[in-house]
């Protein structure tokens, strides 16, 4: 598998996954003050589903990098660098310090359906800084698709 | 920050309308339809998405505007992509490009995963960038673009787009073949000392790097399985003569690369025309590669990442894979004597019967196949 191709994998999983993030952290954002960002029921739940599946896989891939012996199989090598950006993250205390990074993971994805002001609020720190993570992840695979000016 | 909002999704409009406009107005081969009206739909729905933002920003809500910004950049960013490495798929497309279109057509019309799936080409050496939600688009070199002899090589680009519609099924296989690897590879007794930790990691590499060795090996096979004698022929012409490294790469070229030795895919793909019933085309690979590495005097040296005790588990892997791809099968077309794997399979007698006279013959085809073929 070229480089490029990998990149091209890797960013359409990204930007997928992207443009779920910034529709759900604008949706949570305007709610909470009672405004509409006009985006139906059905996009914001399914924006929810997409960030569930990636966040429960990568999870559990974490926790297979974190036995350090472990081979982690079945997934490319873009993929294995963000499974070990993300468990790095994990135990780094100076930049990532919301609830995705600092409590189970599984914690966050039952937040995605919580009615409870305080839950959306630790979503909202938790989702922002998966973004921060994945758009640096992604960064990568941009330079080498579309390159630099 | 607002100003700074408002100012750049006008600019945004700005170039995705022109860019809009320069796909409807472009006036493109038959093959090429559904690439473009892909990008119609695909642009107009970046701009509904412009739209929304601007929707959003004169909402005046300072705490989203770190959100419209990101979405804002993930839309220019996409928006670049397909600038970059697409839309020169539509926009420069050349006479020249009539023949691999057409192949690429019937190729793609074969498989139902390809069926109604875009597609482009562009040039470059031989590759795919195999997408599942955008156009896949193939690259081949200049002077092959006028040639039957390598399009087979083709087939083993798609195989990487079978790979991706397969994805979940695909990995899941890739990731039992890793699993038995890792049973073989990792000690049963670990010590807790450096020189330990140490194998184990190369060990953990060692496995990791086969998911993209077996995806390559898995192209190879649906290569054979599509082209029977014309992808052997295509691939050991384009690549044995590509010096050493085809039979031998030191230990640290190998954590992490992205092909096994093509030494080694001559194995599979030997072992596969013989199931296939090519046992004479096989013997006739295989020597032809030993001549070679003898002449080089190269080692046959895998450092581990191969040992002859896992064929079997290679073997049984690749033909899972093949049976959930389904690619087509070149014995079900070789026999249509004016069909793509027929004319190919005579391009390449033609070529080694008499060389010198090769590509006159491959002129009278070319013009024909141009006219007639869809």
């Amino acid at each position: 598998m070229e480089t490029k191709q990998l990149a091209i994998q890797s960013f359409e999983r990204g930007q997928s996954l992207l443009e779920r993030l910034n529709k759900l952290l604008i949706h949570l954002k305007l709610t909470q003050k009672g405004i509409s960002d006009q985006q139906s029921a059905e996009e914001i739940q399914a924006a929810k589903e997409v960030i569930k599946a990636f966040l429960s896989k990568l999870s559990t891939l974490v926790a297979a990098a974190e036995q350090d012996a472990n081979a982690l199989t079945g997934v490319d090598i873009r993929y294995r660098s963000l499974v070990r950006k993300f468990a790095e993250a994990k135990s780094r205390n100076s930049r990532y310090r919301s609830a995705l990074f600092k409590k189970n993971p599984q914690a966050v994805l039952e937040m995605l359906d919580s009615p409870v002001t305080e839950d959306i609020q630790k979503l909202i720190e938790s989702l922002t800084e998966f973004r921060a993570l994945l758009e640096d992840h992604l960064s990568f695979d941009t330079r080498e698709l579309i390159g630099e000016l | 920050m607002k100003k700074i909002l408002t100012q750049s999704i006008k600019d945004f409009a700005r170039e995705l309308d022109a860019t809009i406009d320069i796909v409807s107005a472009k006036s493109v081969p038959a093959e090429l339809s559904l690439f473009q009206g892909w990008l119609s739909v695909f642009y107009t729905d970046i701009r509904a998405g412009l739209k929304h933002l601007a929707f959003l920003t004169d909402l005046d809500e300072e705490d989203i505007y770190v959100d419209i910004f990101n979405e804002f950049s993930s839309l220019q960013q996409l928006f670049r992509l397909l600038d970059a490495r697409y839309l020169p798929g539509l926009y420069r497309t050349h006479r020249n490009d009539g023949l691999t279109l057409k192949l690429l057509h019937w190729l793609h019309g074969a498989h139902p995963q390809t069926k109604q799936k875009p597609f482009f080409v562009l040039d470059g050496d031989f590759a795919i960038l195999p997408t599942v939600d955008y156009p896949v688009s193939y690259y081949l070199p200049i002077a092959a673009q006028q040639s039957l002899l390598y399009l087979p090589l083709f087939f083993h680009e798609l195989g990487h787009y079978l790979y991706q519609h397969h994805r979940a099924e695909m990995d899941d296989l890739v990731r039992e073949f890793q699993k038995r690897l890792s049973g073989y590879l990792t000690p049963v007794v670990r010590k807790n000392d450096a020189n330990s930790e140490a194998a184990a990691d190369r060990a953990r590499q060692k496995v990791e790097t086969w998911y993209e060795w077996i995806q390559e090996l898995f192209c190879d096979a649906v290569g054979v399985e599509i082209g029977g004698l014309t992808y052997v022929r295509a691939f050991s012409y384009y690549l044995r003569m590509q010096g050493r490294s085809a039979f031998y790469r030191p230990e640290k070229d190998l954590f992490n690369s992205s092909h096994p030795i093509t030494a080694l895919r001559i194995l599979f793909i030997a072992r596969r025309c013989r199931a296939l019933g090519l046992v004479q085309e096989a013997d006739e690979l295989e020597q032809e590669w030993s001549t070679i590495a003898t002449a080089l005097g190269t080692p046959v040296e895998y450092y581990g990442f191969y040992e002859t005790k896992w064929e079997n588990d290679v073997a049984e892997t690749l033909d899972n894979m093949i049976t959930e791809a389904d690619p087509i099968k070149f014995a079900d077309y070789a026999s249509e004597p004016h069909g793509w794997i027929g004319l190919i399979h005579t391009a390449w007698q033609e070529f080694e019967r008499a060389p010198g006279n090769y590509n006159e013959w491959e002129q009278r085809a070319l013009a024909s196949i141009i006219s007639i073929k869809t």
